[in-house]
């Protein structure tokens, strides 16, 4: 078919914006309540790629099954990391605050990749890490899809929205917008502060490791200096939906991600991550609270 | 659970410390000229990393130290610099021309981003700029028929331009710290102290606080470009993962947290440790730098917000020797 071509690249690039939206959401949804900007989220999007990459090659466990260990897993990790990063987070000024958690994720990203990289790549010898699962292809008249993709962005659409339903219908999930909306209120209301903070880590770490998931199983292989590229692009989508908003990140989230996927077809691949990079500049420079953000 | 911030405590209060400037430059120049006496390759190669990381924090410093701005975009200039004199030296121009090339294209980036930059604040600022090196990272790989790409430029020099670059990263060292001191005690200085606590407020005090902010992130860059070029110089080599990747972007960021920013003294010493560190711990496992630059990070950014100088530590031992 002539449009085969054109149809995968809008599919695959609405595929990753869908993973970049998810791995936004977890990222924005940090930052608006607690006010931490989590440097080493991408990071956490590789851990949770490993585990099933692990999962897959130690038992063969179907990737999208795996989802069923990741994400309780990585809601335990993101408790963990509520508690390393409660000192930051306690410091005076929002300004201090924001400022040493981005050095302590930072620190956090590079010992995370460095030492995976070591265990893996100087121990066991897997610097690239792909799995050689396969379904076939999904035909709709003559046009054939690649079903792992669709699949994957059926699962993402559907957990994007879950997500949604429960911070606009949940009791926990409306306690997390009024302490987004305004912290001092909401504590003053008697919303408990740091239970509505370890939540939203604890949510936004799993919606990152399961983005890996995906990402993994669908679209490319990983290796352990992948995390910070992500959370560039992360950091793009959020700073391009404005940091703290829920539509933003998705509209963002797909915007680059069909932004990337056509740069890379219509130039050369390895334009691709370039254009990620100058639309984030261009925002900072144009509209730096974002498109749906609030000064 | 308040905690004390005093990471940009005023440096006045470290009087003394601050006075010992003249002895810092002796015993750097000592040391530069003892190891050369030595006569060892070795301990040169060593002395020369060592060198260079001083001057690198030190002028990294200069910016964020006095505006309280994080400016994760130093690399930038560092590896345009670096970029400029690889790309001029091969072209035909001389080691001096191509150096100072490296220099001006340095402050040039510098100037050419402060007014988009500075428009940004607090943690969008670190962003932008941590963009930025990403954004320089992956142009050098991509204009590959300029830059050759990942297998980078071999550049044929004699064994004289060794000797010019370990000469040259000593004097870049005392050049820094002496602009970093005499910044701190300048008009300029206590213009971007004052608007370090507050920008507003020392704007409405008729500070320029944008012309401010500007000089020192000029002066910040051209060091860093003609640091870049001496880099080049001496391992004759240069490729956009080693002059942009984040090991040595990240270093001078790391050196001025973990010695302290705000006095030369603490990228002084935060680059005295990374190289023990380095040498110690890099020769012999070539994975753990990136994982010992986080382990750092975290650890300063958790227990030590001032960096080493502010430590408790180090003021118990300056009191027992009465300084």
């Amino acid at each position: 078919m002539v449009f085969e071509a054109e149809l995968n690249i809008v599919l695959n690039g609405v595929l990753i914006g869908g993973i970049l939206a998810l791995v936004a959401l977890g990222m924005t949804l940090i930052f608006g309540v607690s006010g931490v900007l989590n440097v080493a989220h991408g990071d956490f999007l590789m851990l949770g790629a490993l585990t099933m990459f692990w999962m897959y090659r130690l038992w063969g466990v179907n990737p999208f099954f795996s989802l069923l260990l990741v994400v309780p897993l990585f809601l335990l990790v993101g408790a963990a990391l509520n508690f390393v990063l409660l000192k930051p987070m306690s410091a005076k000024t929002a300004d201090v605050a924001l400022a040493s958690s981005i050095l302590v994720t930072l620190g956090l990203s590079n010992v995370i990749e460095d030492g995976t990289n070591y265990w893996m790549a100087h121990q066991l010898g897997i610097s690239n890490y792909r799995i050689d699962y396969f379904i076939p292809a999904i035909n709709i008249g003559t046009i054939a899809l690649p079903s792992i993709r669709v699949i994957s962005l059926v699962v993402v659409v559907v957990i994007t929205i879950l997500l949604r339903l429960f911070i606009q219908r949940t009791s926990a999930g409306k306690k997390i917008r009024a302490v987004m909306q305004d912290r001092e209120t909401a504590v003053m209301l008697g919303v408990n502060p740091l239970s509505v903070t370890l939540m939203s880590f604890a949510i936004g770490t799993a919606a990152a490791a399961a983005a890996g998931v995906f990402l993994l199983a669908g679209v490319t292989g990983l290796d352990a200096f992948s995390g910070l590229p992500f959370t560039v692009l992360a950091l793009t989508v959020v700073v391009l939906g404005g940091l703290g908003s829920f539509p933003g990140a998705l509209i963002g989230g797909i915007a680059i991600g069909v932004a990337q996927t056509l740069t890379a077809f219509y130039a050369q691949p390895k334009w691709g991550p370039v254009s990620g990079l100058i639309i984030l500049l261009l925002v900072l420079l144009v509209r730096p609270q974002g498109i749906f953000g609030r000064r | 659970m308040l905690t004390k911030d005093n990471r940009f405590r005023s440096p006045m209060r470290f009087g003394r410390l601050d006075s010992l400037l003249v002895p810092t430059l002796l015993a750097l120049i000592a040391v530069a000229i003892l190891i050369r006496l030595t006569g060892r390759d070795y301990l040169a190669s060593i002395a020369f990393t060592f060198f260079t990381f001083v001057a690198m924090a030190v002028s990294y410093d200069i910016f964020t130290g006095y505006t309280g701005y994080y400016n994760l975009g130093y690399g930038a200039f560092f590896g345009a610099g670096a970029y400029a004199f690889a790309l001029s030296f091969k072209a035909g121009y001389g080691l001096l021309v191509a150096v100072a090339l490296g220099g001006l294209i340095g402050a040039m980036f510098a100037a050419a981003v402060t007014v988009p930059l500075f428009r940004l604040r607090g943690a969008y600022f670190a962003i932008g700029t941590f963009g930025l090196v990403q954004l320089i990272l992956l142009l050098s790989i991509n204009l590959d028929n300029i830059t050759n790409g990942l297998p980078g430029i071999h550049i044929a020099l004699t064994e004289e331009a060794i000797l010019i670059a370990y000469v040259s990263s000593v004097l870049l060292a005392l050049v820094s710290i002496t602009i970093h001191h005499r910044i701190g005690r300048s008009r300029l200085g206590l213009a971007l102290r004052t608007l370090r606590e507050d920008e507003a407020v020392a704007k409405s005090f008729g500070v320029d606080t944008f012309r401010a902010k500007a000089i020192v992130m000029v002066i910040s860059g051209g060091l860093a470009g003609v640091i870049g070029s001496v880099f080049v110089i001496n391992v004759r080599f240069i490729n956009p993962t080693f002059v942009l990747g984040l090991e040595i972007s990240l270093a001078p960021v790391v050196m001025a947290i973990l010695g302290g920013s705000g006095l030369y003294l603490g990228p002084l010493l935060g680059a005295v440790i990374l190289s023990v560190i380095r040498e110690a711990i890099f020769t012999s496992i070539q994975a753990f730098q990136l994982l010992t630059f986080g382990a750092i990070l975290i650890f300063v950014g958790l227990f030590m917000p001032g960096g080493l100088v502010r430590s408790r530590l180090l003021r118990g031992i300056l009191k027992t020797a009465h300084l």
